[in-house]
Formats: structure tokens, C-alpha cells, sequence
């Protein structure tokens, strides 16, 4: 178990830098998600602490130590690869002894340390069985049993439920978490899927361009988020963005009524903003009400998404729970304006 | 197959199998012309060419076996087979690992010096080549032929595994580093046995170009001849002994054909997978 | 920019001195593991090949090192008669290249069209591919001497015999022909994985387009194998240029007289029997030049194809 720390790292491949500048630390036994869309360089990332990738700048301290320069095996870290990666002519006590074995420690520490592993991940079974043998699930548990056993500092995870059906993700994310519960080892997991980030993480890193857009507790960042691209990437469906211009007194424009503003900086009147309302913030019966035509309705059984169009010709998305309006009706979106969140024009956000 | 063939081209076909079969019986009748005539005593082939053995003896395989002392040419050209055949297994693999899958400067560079030795063929070098071998004190020694043997079919062996590597997850070897193993371990653990496959059909096509050749084996031994300079020297000194000599060449070819009749798939898909990706 | 919950470092990141320590390390290992392969390679073939050619240059024996006499051994090749006859041969072996591409391309497109047999056809024809040329030689060398069973088949039908191999006349076709039955099962195989690659749209709608079978094989389906053709062609030259040694030193040793002696052989004789290495050295020069020319050739066809 041992903190992470990333000191002014970058990474560039020829001459485009996909990593710019990320500094960040990671405390011991804590569970951090690094999320963000395709090409944001959190895969990159990862294999960067894992060393399996070579940092351009910058220093990766695991423990303490300085291990910028050193080989993935001397890091003491351990890596739960997408496709599991298993060595598939080797049985599964094999593939999770490997690395001990790699090692030359004594054959009694390799079995009882793979026994533990196994039992942890309830594998005991399949011990002797092939990779080709094993379920997709199986197969992770015992990539995770490879990870397991030789107890490292950290724990990379590189997008390892990408490969499950939906219904298996949502079991294996249970499961990891309580893993994570039971060893209490510093995680380091990538995942595209914010509802993975939401569910399991500690702290959420979330990444762009191969820049950190904001580091923090998944309730933070979705009460606080930073700017506006942190703020539509956390939560789903995604939070709606309305124009608004900033009036004299305090107040705003949007969709097409005017409303106090929700923070109490103070706005030169003409600004250009941007007004940051979730779909589940909008399904109040008083507050602050918006006019709206809907154009059509998702429904999801127990809720319903209304895509709505605001008398200032913009689109909008609200949660119904309650009712469910029809195409063509005109109703009004209600919200407190404490739920509201207001960017800049550059998406920084305003508070 | 085309489809919808006609009744015409049904008969064309038909007729054109008579000739096509004639071709068939005539790629088998050599080796039944050997093996038929090994049987034979003196007499016998004298009387009846054509004919099965009236009177089969295995006395002409003994004959050939020890006063023409095939037993001492088999046991060379084994040793000279086996030894090259592992040497290729061990270097192509070991060569085709470090050209798919590790970074290290110059890569392709070598990669392109391996396989532009495939246009220099024993004829090409002949003479330097056989200075060299005295110069490294390599003729008439086992050691010498079996190196021989390796450099001169290294190329495709080493194409044939780098292109089968380069097919691995990258991830695979990720893995066993992360796990601890070093480049070596991760070579003699992951590597040489994913590798089996190919590497067994090298082996086998391996064995085949090794136990066949003539000419490097002139070269390099004449003192411990290989079986195929044996035969060829067989021929001069019994041409008027048919059977003993065709027992000679039954003895030779035998490995040969049951690596063949045994390995008939791997070794057709082995070439064929050569030939296209060449 | 953003206000992290994070602690900001210290300087700016150090040089990049110790940058790059695990890679140079596998680099090393990797050369390591390339080593027997370069060093085999480089020892046996690249490095003989320059040496080859500065022998060439000279008039060694094989005991005397000779002087350096330029271009002296090329210039008295083209007066040598072995030489101009290993040359004229050469030529014949080159005319012959078209029958050793049709006729493997023809039983291909027979085994393709569903001949009955095929399977057995396909086994057997691969067959003689597998044996070593001195045994193919040895076994031909009986079956075709005066005496030998061609000859008594022929008789029986009335025909006289014919030295196959003693006649000047006959003996480089016949050791075509045997080079030819040797090889022309590996030439079925390369056409029918070029067959199997067709696609069956084309021909079916040439057929609904009113062609007649052979019309389809004619115009649309060999324009398509088009590049196995000149595969095939170019790989067989080379074959035919490089690998009849075997063949001939069993078969004919070269004559009788000069009759199939070709260059490939030519090295082997004047190296050994004529005792003139630097000679030998000197043909096998123009012996590599030609087949460089062929591999030069391929890989134009190679990537022109692959461009298609």
C-alpha cells in the first residue's frame, strides 16, 4: 500500500504531447478513477505509473521512491490489463503464480499467497482449468488473481469491465469495490464510463487533451464542478447548457424569461454565460419556470426523459418521474435556482 | 469450385482425369520402382523388371546398410539434421521475439539484412564460403555442417516467426514483465511455447531442406559424409548392382516420405503460408 | 487554471539525464537475442559475398592467391566454350520457364473445376516435391539409362530406345522434364490458393452474361490470376537458376560434354574439377547478378500487386 505521486509529467510522442504538465498524489489505500472521453490520455496515463510507457518530463514517485526511470516489474505495482491478458498455455494457478515464480520464491509462499487469491476471488475450481476454459467474468477474477498475488503498492486497472456484457459490469463493479474494501491496497482505475467513476471511485481525476480538468470526491464533482466540461461529462444524461446574458441588478437572461443569478459574484451586464441545469434538477413543481414545447418523450419505465424546446429556440432535456407529457405539449420546467451552476463563456465556472 | 458446371464440361472433366491419373501414377511410380526393386535379388531384376519381387529378400537393405556403409551416412546426416533443425528453432524464435515485439534501434534495418540473404543462395558464395569454413576450422566437423545449415536457411524461418509474433497481444508480454519475468524468462516461458505451432511446422520443413541437401554437405563434409553425398556416390559404385543401389535410395527417402504421410497438412500449409506472404 | 484539491509540487522537472534507462536496456537484450541470427548470416553469406567478388578479381588457385587482375576472369569467361554452353543453356532453361507456369496452372484450374480424383490428384502431385533431388536423380538415372525401363517399355511397343541421358541432344530436356515433374506439384498448390481466392460473383455474372465456360476462363479468370502468374513466373526462374545442382550432379554431371551444364553448375566445376576458384568466384558473380535482376523484378511485381 503506498501513495502515488505525479510531479509535473508529460509525455509527447514525436511531436505531439498527449500528457501536458499533470501533477497530482495519490493517497495510500485510496481508490482513484481516472475517466474522460476517447483520447484524453487516462490509458496513457496509466501505463505511464505502470511503466510501460516512457515519461517525457516530470517525476512518478511510488512509496516515496523515484521510479521515473526504472522498470515496470521494480515498481512494485500490478496491472489488470482490458483484455486480461492471460498467458493462455498456462492453467490458472499458473498464470496467477507466474510472477512469483519469475522470482524463484519458495514453492510453499506460491501456494498458500495463490490460495489466498483464490479464495478471495472464489477461483478455487478453476485452478487447474485453461483460460480458454473460463467465462469472460472468470477470466477477469483470475487477471485480478495475477494482480492479487503478488501484493504490490498499487493496483493499475487499465478499463477492465470494457469486455463485459452490461449486466456482468454491473456485478463485477460491486465486486471490485468490495475488494478494494477487503485488501485496502492504493487503486488506480481508467474507465470511459462516468457511472463507473461515480460508483467506485474515492476521488475522480478527470482528464482532457491530456490535461487534469478537476481532481475530487464524486460528490464534489458533481455539486462542484470546476468548468463546464466536468460538469456535462459527471452525470447522466448530461446536463443541459442554456445561453445566458448577464443583466444589470443581479439578474439573467435565459431561455427566454429573465431570473436572478445564482451566484453572488457580481456579472457585467451584457457577459455572455452559460447556464448548467441537470435533467433530474428539473422535474420540481415550483421555482423558477421555463416554458417549453416537447418535442418527444424517452421513456424508461420507472422514469421519463422529456427533449423539450425553450421559447429561446434551445434544446432541453428533464426527468419526469411523475407525470409524463406527450409530444406536442406545452408545459413548464421548474427548478430551484440553487441547482442551477453558472459558467463563463470559456466554460470556467462562476461561483 | 465453379458453380453450375454442365453436362459437357461434367464429361470433359472426366476424360481429362484419365491423364490427370496417369500423371498421378507416374509421381508414384518412381518410389515404387525403388522400393519394388530393393526386394529384388540380382537374378530377379535381371529376369523381370517390371514385376513385384518373386523371391524378396531384405539382403539388398543389409548390403546397403553396412558395405555401403549407409549406416555411417544416416547417423551423419541425423546429426547434421537434428542439430540444425534445434539451432533454427532456438535463433529464428529467439530472433523473430526480439524483431515483433522489443523496440531497439536499426529494427528493420537488421530485419531487411536477414531476409535480403535469402539472394545469396550456397552457389553465390561458393568458393568464399568454403574458405571461410577452413579458415574457422569448420570442415568435415558436425558443428560446421549443422552451422551451415542454420545460416543458410535461417531467413525464412526467422520471417516466418517474426510474422507469427508480431500476431501476439502485445499485452501478453506487458503482462509477464509487469509480473517480474525478464526479457529472457519472458522468452523461455510465454514466448518459445506460444511459439509451438510455428515453430513445429519449421521443424518439420526444416528437416526436410536439411536431410534433403547436397551441395552444402559436399562442401563442408567429406569425410563424414551425409546420406545424399553417399547416395550419390553409391550410384557410381554399384550401378551394376540395381537393387542394392534402389535399397540405398529406399533407405534415404524413407524418413522423408513418413514425415510426409504424417505431416502432409502442416507441411503443404507451412509453404503455402511462405509462399503467399513472400 | 483550475483550482485543484490537489498540492502543487515543487520546480519545474529535472534534465532528462537518466531518461530512458529501461529502454536502452532492452535494447541491448534485444540485440542480444538477434545476435546468433546477424552473426550466422553476416558470416556465411553477406560477408563471403564481398569477399566472392574481390576473389573474382584475382587469379587464385586453390593454393596460390593469385594477383589481382581486374576484370580478367569475366573477360576470359567470354571466351570459355563451358562457359558460352553454360550460358546457352541457360537461355534453353529460360524458354522452358512458360510450360513449368502453365502446366501446374492448368491442372490447378482442372482440380478447381471439380475434376473427379481431385483430393488424390492434389496429395499425390505435391509428392515428388518433398524428395531430395539426389534421390529423384539416382532413381531417373536407372529408369533412364540404355538399359533402363523407359527404354525396355518402349521397346515392347515397338519403339527403339533412346540414350536419354548420353545424347547430347536429349539430355537437357529430359533433365528439365524431371526438374519440371519434381517441382510442379508446389506450382498446383501456389495456383490453387490463388483459385480459392476468386470471387464467385464475377463469374457468375459473366454467366449470366451469356459466356461459355472456356470464355470465363479465358477472359475473366486468368486476367485475374494475373499476379500469380508473374509470382509463379519469377519465383520458378529463380528456382530453375538456383536449385538443380542436386539434379544434374546425380544425373549427368554436367554432360555428356557440356550439355546441361548451366551457370549454377558451371561454379561447382571450375571450382573443383577445373580448379579455378577465382573463375568459379567470378561466374558465381554473374550468377547472382541475374538472379538479383529476378528478385528485383518480384518485389516490383510484389508491390505493384499490392497497390491493385
Amino acid at each position: 500500500m503506498a501513495r502515488v505521486e505525479l510531479k509535473h509529467v508529460s509525455k509527447s510522442f514525436g511531436s505531439t504531447k498527449v500528457i501536458r504538465d499533470v501533477s497530482m498524489s495519490i493517497e495510500e489505500g485510496e481508490f482513484a478513477v481516472f475517466v474522460g472521453p476517447s483520447g484524453c490520455g487516462k490509458s496513457t496515463l496509466l501505463r505511464m505509473i505502470a511503466g510501460l510507457e516512457e515519461t517525457s518530463e516530470g517525476e512518478i514517485f511510488i512509496g516515496g521512491d523515484d521510479v521515473t526511470d526504472e522498470e515496470p516489474a521494480d515498481r512494485g505495482v500490478s496491472m489488470v490489463f482490458q483484455s486480461y491478458a492471460l498467458y493462455p498455455h498456462m492453467t490458472v494457478a499458473d498464470n496467477m503464480s507466474f510472477g512469483l515464480r519469475m522470482a524463484h520464491r519458495p514453492k510453499a509462499e506460491i501456494k498458500d499467497k495463490v490460495g489466498r487469491a483464490a479464495k478471495i476471488l472464489q477461483l478455487e475450481e478453476y485452478l487447474e482449468r485453461k483460460p480458454a476454459q473460463l467465462s469472460g467474468g472468470q477470466r477477469q477474477r483470475v487477471a485480478i488473481g495475477r494482480a492479487i498475488v503478488r501484493d504490490p503498492k498499487v493496483f493499475l486497472f487499465d478499463e477492465p469491465l470494457s469486455n463485459l456484457d452490461a449486466e456482468l459490469r454491473v456485478q463485477m463493479r460491486v465486486e471490485l469495490a468490495k475488494l478494494h474494501r477487503v485488501l485496502g491496497n492504493t487503486m488506480i482505475y481508467v474507465t470511459h464510463d462516468q457511472t463507473e467513476a461515480l460508483t467506485m471511485a474515492d476521488r475522480i481525476v478527470v482528464l482532457r487533451s491530456g490535461r487534469i480538468e478537476q481532481i475530487g470526491t464524486p460528490d464534489s464533482l458533481y455539486q462542484d464542478p470546476d468548468n463546464a466540461f466536468v460538469a456535462g461529462f459527471i452525470g447522466s444524461p448530461r446536463m443541459n447548457f442554456l445561453k445566458a446574458t448577464a443583466q444589470a441588478g443581479g439578474r439573467l437572461a435565459v431561455g427566454g424569461r429573465e431570473v436572478d443569478s445564482p451566484v453572488r459574484t457580481t456579472l457585467e451586464p451584457g457577459r455572455k454565460l452559460q447556464l448548467g441545469l441537470r435533467p433530474e434538477h428539473l422535474d420540481q413543481n415550483e421555482g423558477i419556470g421555463l416554458e417549453a414545447s416537447v418535442e418527444f418523450v424517452e421513456s424508461m419505465g420507472s422514469t421519463s426523459f422529456v427533449h423539450a424546446t425553450l421559447a429561446s429556440g434551445e434544446t432541453i432535456i428533464a426527468e419526469r418521474r411523475s407525470s409524463q407529457p406527450r409530444a406536442g405539449d406545452k408545459i413548464t420546467l421548474h427548478f430551484a435556482l440553487a441547482s442551477a451552476r453558472l459558467f463563463g463563456d470559456d466554460g470556467e465556472r462562476i461561483r | 469450385m465453379v458453380s453450375g458446371a454442365g453436362k459437357r464440361q461434367r464429361l470433359a472433366l472426366r476424360i481429362a482425369a484419365v491423364p490427370m491419373g496417369l500423371l498421378a501414377l507416374s509421381c508414384l511410380y518412381p518410389i515404387f520402382f525403388a522400393v519394388n526393386n530393393a526386394f529384388k535379388t540380382r537374378d530377379d531384376y535381371m529376369r523381370d523388371r517390371f514385376g513385384l519381387a518373386t523371391q524378396p529378400t531384405l539382403d539388398n537393405f543389409v548390403q546397403a546398410w553396412t558395405r555401403a556403409h549407409l549406416n555411417e551416412y544416416f547417423l551423419n546426416s541425423v546429426i547434421a539434421t537434428l542439430g540444425a533443425v534445434i539451432l533454427l528453432m532456438v535463433v529464428s524464435s529467439m530472433a523473430g521475439f526480439a524483431l515483433a515485439s522489443l523496440r531497439f534501434p536499426y529494427r528493420r534495418f537488421l530485419f531487411a539484412v536477414i531476409l535480403s540473404s535469402l539472394m545469396i543462395p550456397v552457389q553465390v558464395v561458393l568458393v568464399p564460403f568454403m574458405r571461410t569454413m577452413l579458415a574457422l576450422n569448420l570442415v568435415n566437423t558436425h558443428i560446421g555442417l549443422i552451422l551451415s545449415y542454420t545460416a543458410f536457411f535461417l531467413p525464412f524461418s526467422v520471417y516466418m516467426m517474426t510474422a507469427f509474433y508480431s500476431g501476439l497481444p502485445r499485452e501478453l508480454i506487458e503482462a509477464a514483465r509487469i509480473d517480474g519475468a525478464k526479457l529472457l524468462q519472458v522468452w523461455w516461458h510465454v514466448m518459445l511455447p506460444l511459439g509451438m505451432p510455428a515453430l513445429v511446422t519449421l521443424a518439420i520443413l526444416n528437416t526436410l531442406s536439411c536431410w534433403n541437401d547436397i551441395l552444402i554437405s559436399l562442401l563442408v563434409m567429406q569425410k563424414h559424409r551425409t546420406l545424399m553425398v553417399g547416395i550419390s556416390a553409391l550410384k557410381g559404385q554399384y550401378s551394376d548392382q540395381i537393387p542394392l543401389f534402389t535399397a540405398g535410395i529406399v533407405i534415404a527417402a524413407a524418413p522423408i516420405v513418413v514425415l510426409y504421410i504424417l505431416f502432409q497438412r502442416r507441411i503443404v500449409s507451412g509453404i503455402a503460408v511462405g509462399a503467399v506472404k513472400g | 487554471m483550475t483550482a485543484n484539491s490537489l498540492r502543487q509540487m515543487g520546480q519545474a522537472a529535472p534534465t532528462r539525464s537518466r531518461r530512458g534507462r529501461g529502454r536502452r536496456a532492452e535494447a541491448r537484450v534485444a540485440l542480444l537475442f538477434l545476435l546468433p541470427a546477424i552473426l550466422l548470416v553476416l558470416v556465411f553469406r553477406i560477408f563471403p559475398l564481398f569477399w566472392g567478388f574481390a576473389i573474382s578479381l584475382t587469379s587464385a588457385t586453390s593454393t596460390d592467391p593469385g594477383q589481382f587482375i581486374g576484370a580478367g576472369n569475366y573477360l576470359r569467361a567470354l571466351d570459355d566454350p563451358n562457359f558460352r554452353s553454360a550460358m546457352a543453356n541457360a537461355v534453353v532453361v529460360l524458354l522452358s520457364v512458360p510450360i513449368f507456369v502453365t502446366i501446374p496452372m492448368l491442372l490447378a484450374i482442372l482440380i478447381h473445376q471439380g475434376v473427379p480424383g481431385r483430393t488424390f490428384f492434389r496429395s499425390v502431385y505435391f509428392f515428388p516435391a518433398i524428395l531430395s533431388s539426389v534421390i529423384i536423380g539416382s532413381i531417373f538415372s536407372v529408369v533412364l539409362s540404355f538399359n533402363g525401363n523407359l527404354n525396355a517399355l518402349l521397346n515392347l511397343a515397338g519403339i527403339g530406345g533412346v540414350d536419354w541421358l548420353g545424347h547430347s541432344a536429349t539430355a537437357l530436356p529430359v533433365t528439365l522434364a524431371i526438374q519440371c515433374w519434381s517441382t510442379f506439384g508446389m506450382g498446383v498448390l501456389i495456383f490453387l490458393a490463388g483459385l480459392s481466392t476468386l470471387s464467385k460473383d464475377m463469374v457468375e455474372a459473366a454467366r449470366l452474361d451469356g459466356a461459355k465456360m472456356w470464355q470465363i476462363w479465358w477472359h475473366v479468370i486468368i486476367p485475374e490470376l494475373r499476379p500469380i502468374i508473374e509470382f509463379s513466373t519469377v519465383i520458378t526462374t529463380i528456382g530453375l537458376l538456383t536449385s538443380m545442382f542436386g539434379l544434374i550432379y546425380v544425373l549427368t554431371g554436367g554432360g555428356p560434354g557440356t550439355s546441361t551444364t548451366v551457370p549454377e553448375y558451371l561454379i561447382w566445376a571450375a571450382q573443383g574439377r577445373l580448379n579455378r576458384p577465382a573463375y568459379a568466384a567470378a561466374i558465381s558473380m554473374v550468377l547472382f547478378f541475374m538472379t538479383s535482376i529476378l528478385a528485383w523484378l518480384q518485389i516490383r511485381i510484389l508491390s505493384r500487386n499490392a497497390n491493385i
